[in-house]
């Protein structure tokens, strides 16, 4: 009996000596953890990527409940918006953004000289100098940034990196890498940019890459809105500025200047094998026209009607600009504003549905304006005037943006090319 | 390799020398190119801000570039002639901005190192005079570093200089212009070193020469007899002699701790060209426009050492020594160990180019990388006491936070040479620096950011 | 004129050094085959035909294996290239110099199978592997096959030199028997001496090689010349092999001063059982030792206690296997805290961190 009793005591008093241990331990050492922690970092892709700029996902969900602002890249809207509840506040609401790689000198079009041997790293490769490109400024092609993605949205393609927008969720992991600060990331609604970042002067660029900026400042130049700003041989569109005219796009004499929809653009293997730059304008057109047919397709009216419109139209922008001009003017305007309104009523309802958002309704007014605005310059300026259908598709692919009917007709389009 | 003379301990290797087809009994002088490309970054520290514009006319000697920053140097036009444009230089990774000078052919060239030298007089000079002097002639280390001299000179208060110790050494191999100088012009030297003895207020000079270089030796100390306080020395010809703290350790017996400057152990060290230019800097007011360069390898016609104005581009020079024989392969700024490859033929030499190498396939030894043997020569042979192969490995990971020992790493090659795997051992620990470097901005500029956030709120 | 050349276009941009010395893999591959080769003609010589096929074999059974396994990975011309460079070859020798002359044919291609799998190529290949491949198969095979694992030859002069490969059963008891050390864990030390007075065994017998054990446990002066072989071209450095054999002598002299009628003395045990090939070739493999001279030293001194441990206290007549199988894994731990001191180190002051 003894036997048993000895051994069972000593080891249930061990048990409950440990026991015992372990809880005072616990009670002593006690970390207070805000349980909001564990509920933001629940919610959170838990990906680690560090697009946050923090050390991962449990990292960012301490910030987060100690209060400091962020946006998470990978997590959606409606994710983000359920944290902002969970913590009761707002949280910055940042643009969604997509990496682009700010160099498309092409294997088969820029020239290469001399033969790498060495580490297959960009960066590696860069602290040797000029690699096998002549530009010392394009894209190396090793695939560093390719390697550094977590989310498979980089390739090579024909010697240079490229970004494949429907995977990017713009961590930030291929800018840190790249050695020659090639990759920018870019709002989602960015439709035009300059993807070169060379410093050469004219003459060298030329001898190095069939597509580089020359500096020949053409874009500068025709821009409405003094949106290009151009340093050191090199031109770079202000995304604040730009209206997204698409006029630079025209006037670049080596079809650099490119025009993507980020968000929307694939490019499959065929397009590829045409050129990168022919398919992009291509596709481009193609689409606009779609929607200024879908716009008239919802609901056009007759050619006197329209011209009508227009006039008025212009009326009532050159009344505007009048009034910000001249103060006294300007007292008069309301009532100037609403006879012009009136008549154009009068007309009948406008081909596109009025939107009953204040706002919505500001945005046009602004964009019809402007549109009048380049109507009046064309008529005055034969010059401008053979560039004024490609600025008008311009305005009317943004009206047509704004009006849920034509989305029905993106989206159609979408549907067909996928 | 031969036996005598001083040494570093720890490490070292001893590549195929090749000087031999150099000579470095005499050099040439080329005649002024059509074209220079002067670039404005020619040495470490900030560029040089350009001061000419397109179509300025410039003379010989002109200032076209001036120091911008504590460590930085003046820029001068080699010889007279008009700006042809304001294009930029691609020197290795370095995009500089730079100077393309059309040349006055009817001009006079770049002047030559004196035949008849007359030794200085020292009394005349203050020591901020000559360090000022210095500065003005934008004199940089001339033995690949291009550390601004005037800054090299002026060390920070407290520290107490007692030793200078020039760089006679020209460890690398196939190069011979340090050589050739010492031999040909061994007063320049000389001078150039009291100069710099009296601007640091040292009396005791140590000059190491390899002992592969009889003659450099036997000049340089004949013609040192009955200068007080220069000694010259012979130093073991072993890989890399000449690696600063290494040739500190070979000649005064002095070690340099790890992340410190020479200055910490009371020494300064200077390259044998950089003493001449010194020389030519106070009697005539020569700013560094001109040095003479190695060009050799077997791949190209007639090696020889040549003195050529800065901004000559390398093509120039490949056509001055009679072209390029049909295997060449490569073509390497600076010595092989750790010269950099370039593929523009247009590229300058600059105040810091002591050696263009043409080599042929044979020479230049491509191989296969093959897995690392963890044999261990890359740790036994590395002069700075590191572990090659680890921080290799770190790198290969991407784990460079905890490769911190890359900075201690001068690069000289050695641990690649050893190898018999053929790694790229040097080119993998670059990267990791590289990388460090990023990480370490990235850190300040995110604490800015944070401080600048805070600030506001 | 220059232009026209287009030199440019194939012009080669590396980092530095442009130059590399002369020494490839195969160069050191090779070099360590032709310093086991004293070694490995002298078992041919001492066992016969039999030792000679069991060399051979093995070393074809690793290059053959070896090819097969890269294969899976890399295509023919790269395959046949790598194994070529000799080191399947360095593995295949070891392999045979640690089996006995008797091994049957599938033994030796078992083993060359787990030396070239599981201890080289599941690793990654060369320069990959924690384990020496050798021993990792000495050791299965040790295991998995103890019977045929310890029939050990007599050695006999060379007149037996052309006597037929296959031995019949009948035959083995003849000439087979036990190795020293096996004979002094078996049947205890003087068993031993009176068996060595019988047959004319002595100190010097075991130096030369004319005693009973695996190919490559009989010479130990062959393997010193051998080995001297590598050490001249810098391929081993002394401290491994030194700090390996002064330990084990050192640890079993202790044991012989404390009672030595039990223990057999020190120059026996170093002179006997593979500790010269352990010492000399398995422990310096550059793969699985440490890199820095201290980590080596370290290394030695480890694998002569774990030896000494196990033969004189332990189950096993010998230990080397063992004891440079479980030091091989301790290496990395090694290598982490042995780093060698940077240039200049000395000179900081104490508690002052580098600038």
């Amino acid at each position: 009996m003894i036997d048993i009793l000895i051994p069972a005591g000593v080891m249930g008093g061990l048990g409950l000596a440990l026991a015992a241990a372990l809880l005072a331990a616990a009670k002593k050492f006690y970390v207070y953890e805000d349980p909001r922690i564990g509920q933001v970092e629940e919610m959170l892709p838990g990906a680690n990527c560090g697009g946050c700029g923090k050390a991962g996902c449990k990292a960012f969900a301490e910030a987060l409940v100690a209060g400091e602002d962020g946006n998470c890249p990978v997590a959606s809207a409606e994710t983000m918006a359920a944290i902002a509840q969970v913590l009761g506040k707002e949280l910055g609401n940042t643009e969604p953004v997509v990496a682009h790689v700010m160099c498309e000198g092409l294997k088969s079009s820029a020239t290469f000289n001399g033969l790498y041997h060495g580490i297959t790293d960009c960066r590696a490769a860069h602290l040797i100098g000029q690699v096998d490109r002549v530009c010392s400024y394009g894209c190396i092609g090793l695939g560093t940034c390719v390697e550094a993605c977590a989310f498979d949205a980089m390739e090579i393609y024909n010697g240079v990196c490229r970004v494949i927008p429907e995977n990017c969720v713009a961590c930030g992991k291929c800018v840190e890498v790249c050695p020659r600060d090639l990759i920018v990331l870019l709002p989602k609604g960015r439709q035009v940019f300059v993807p070169c970042k060379s410093l050469d002067v004219g003459k060298v660029t030329t001898r190095a890459c069939e597509i580089g900026c020359i500096g020949c400042k053409k874009c500068v130049k025709v821009c409405p809105s003094d949106a290009i700003e151009f340093e050191n041989n090199l031109a770079r569109i202000i995304p604040e500025k730009c209206t997204q005219c698409f006029e630079c796009v025209e006037a670049c004499p080596r079809d650099l200047i490119k025009v993507r929809d980020l968000a929307e653009f694939f490019i499959t293997e065929d397009d590829l094998k045409a050129g990168l730059d022919s398919i992009a304008k291509a596709t481009w057109q193609a689409r606009a026209a779609e929607k200024a047919k879908a716009a008239q397709a919802a609901g056009g009216e007759a050619p006197e009607i329209a011209a009508k419109r227009a006039k008025f139209e212009k009326a009532l922008a050159d009344a505007r600009a009048k009034a910000e001009a001249d103060p006294e003017y300007a007292k008069k305007l309301p009532k100037i504003e609403e006879g012009f309104l009136k008549k154009l009523t009068e007309l009948g309802p406008a081909p596109d549905a009025e939107p009953t958002d204040p706002e919505l309704a500001a945005r046009r007014a602004k964009i019809e304006q402007a549109l009048a605005a380049a109507r009046a310059k064309a008529e005055a300026d034969p010059e401008y005037a053979k560039k004024f259908p490609k600025i008008e598709q311009g305005f009317l692919n943004k009206l047509a943006a704004l009006d849920p009917s034509s989305k029905a007709a993106e989206h159609k389009y979408e549907e067909e090319q996928s | 390799m031969s036996g005598h003379g001083l040494t570093f301990r720890r490490g070292g290797t001893h590549p195929p020398e090749n000087k031999g087809l150099c000579d470095a009994a005499s050099y040439t002088v080329l005649p002024t190119p059509a074209e220079l490309l002067v670039a404005m970054s020619q040495h470490l520290g900030a560029p040089a801000r350009t001061l000419v514009k397109n179509r300025d006319e410039v003379e010989a000697g002109q200032l076209i570039g001036e120091s911008s920053a504590f460590i930085s140097a003046n820029i001068h036009a080699p010889v007279k002639g008009t700006i042809k444009g304001l294009d930029m230089a691609h020197i290795g990774p370095v995009n500089s901005p730079a100077v393309t000078i059309k040349t006055d052919q009817s001009a006079p060239p770049v002047p030559e190192y004196e035949r008849e030298p007359k030794p200085l007089d020292l009394a005349a000079w203050e020591k901020d005079a000559i360090l000022a002097r210095i500065k003005e002639t934008g004199i940089v280390g001339m033995g690949g570093a291009t550390f601004p001299t005037h800054v090299k000179l002026s060390p920070p208060p407290g520290a107490k200089l007692d030793v200078l110790v020039l760089n006679g050494a020209e460890c690398e191999p196939y190069l011979t212009a340090d050589d050739c100088l010492m031999r040909n012009h061994p007063v320049q030297v000389l001078e150039g070193t009291r100069a710099i003895m009296k601007a640091c207020g040292i009396d005791r000079a140590v000059i190491g020469i390899e002992d592969n270089k009889p003659e450099a030796y036997q000049t340089l100390s004949s013609a040192a007899e009955g200068l007080g306080g220069i000694e010259i020395v012979r130093c073991r010809t072993r890989y890399p002699q000449g690696a600063e703290k290494q040739l500190i350790e070979a000649t005064v017996g002095r070690k340099v701790a790890p992340g410190n400057l020479p200055f910490t152990v009371g020494v300064v060290v200077q390259n044998v060209a950089t003493t001449a230019a010194i020389y030519e800097a106070l009697t005539a007011g020569q700013p560094l426009t001109r040095r003479i360069i190695s060009v050799t390898g077997r791949g190209v016609n007639r090696p020889q050492n040549v003195m050529a104005p800065v901004g000559t581009s390398v093509a120039e020079l490949l056509e001055y020594c009679g072209g390029p024989k049909d295997d060449l392969a490569a073509v390497v700024m600076g010595g092989p160990m750790m010269g950099r490859a370039t593929s523009d033929l247009n590229e300058p030499t600059a105040k810091g180019t002591s050696g263009v190498l043409f080599l042929t396939k044979d020479e230049l030894v491509i191989r296969e990388e093959d897995p690392c043997l963890r044999c261990g020569r890359c740790v036994s042979d590395c002069p700075m006491g590191l572990v090659p192969t680890e921080l290799m490995s770190l790198a290969m990971q991407g784990r460079f936070e905890e490769a911190t020992d890359a900075l201690d790493c001068v690069e000289c090659g050695t641990c690649a040479f050893v190898c018999p795997s053929n790694r790229r051992l040097v080119q993998w620990i670059r990267l990791a620096k590289w990388e460090l470097g990023r990480m370490r901005r990235r850190a300040q500029m995110k604490q800015k950011e944070t401080e600048a956030k805070a600030a506001k709120s | 004129m220059l232009a026209e050349l287009n030199l440019e276009k194939r012009l080669i941009l590396r980092s530095s050094p442009h130059a590399l010395s002369k020494e490839q893999v195969p160069n050191v591959m090779w070099t360590v085959v032709a310093a086991l080769a004293p070694a490995s003609l002298a078992a041919c010589w001492f066992f016969g035909l039999r030792a000679l096929l069991v060399i051979i074999g093995a070393t074809l059974a690793c290059v053959v294996i070896e090819y097969l396994l890269l294969r899976t990975r890399v295509d023919a011309k790269k395959a046949m290239l790598i194994s070529l460079d000799g080191s399947a070859v360095v593995t295949g020798i070891l392999l045979a110099l640690n089996l006995p002359a008797t091994s049957p044919w599938w033994m030796v291609v078992i083993g060359a199978l787990i030396a070239m799998l599981l201890g080289k190529h599941l690793f990654g290949g060369l320069g990959q592997n924690i384990f020496n491949p050798a021993l990792v198969a000495r050791v299965f095979l040790l295991l998995a096959f103890p019977a045929e694992m310890t029939t050990w030859l007599y050695p006999k002069s060379g007149a037996q030199f052309a006597q037929l490969p296959n031995l019949a059963a009948e035959n083995l008891d003849a000439v087979t028997g036990a190795t020293p050390l096996g004979m002094i864990k078996a049947d205890g030390l003087q068993a031993f001496l009176d068996w060595a007075n019988q047959t004319g065994t002595s100190l010097w017998s075991m130096l030369w090689g004319n005693t009973g054990g695996s190919l490559g446990e009989t010479s130990a002066l062959l393997l010193l010349i051998g080995a001297g072989l590598l050490f001249w071209r810098g391929y081993i450095s002394w401290h491994t092999p030194v700090s390996y054999i002064a330990t084990v002598f050192v640890l079993t002299g202790i044991m012989w001063l404390v009672n030595p009628q039990y223990y057999a003395n020190p120059v026996l045990h170093i002179l006997s059982a593979g500790l010269f090939l352990g010492a000399f070739f398995m422990a310096t493999d550059m793969v699985t030792s440490p890199v820095s001279a201290k980590g080596m030293f370290i290394f030695g001194v480890g694998c002569g206690v774990i030896t000494a441990v196990i033969r004189l206290f332990g189950a096993f007549p010998e230990g080397v296997s063992f004891a440079i199988l479980i030091m091989n894994g301790l290496t990395p731990l090694i290598d982490r805290y042995t780093k060698p001191r940077k240039f200049g180190a000395e000179t900081l002051k104490r508690g002052e961190a580098s600038a």
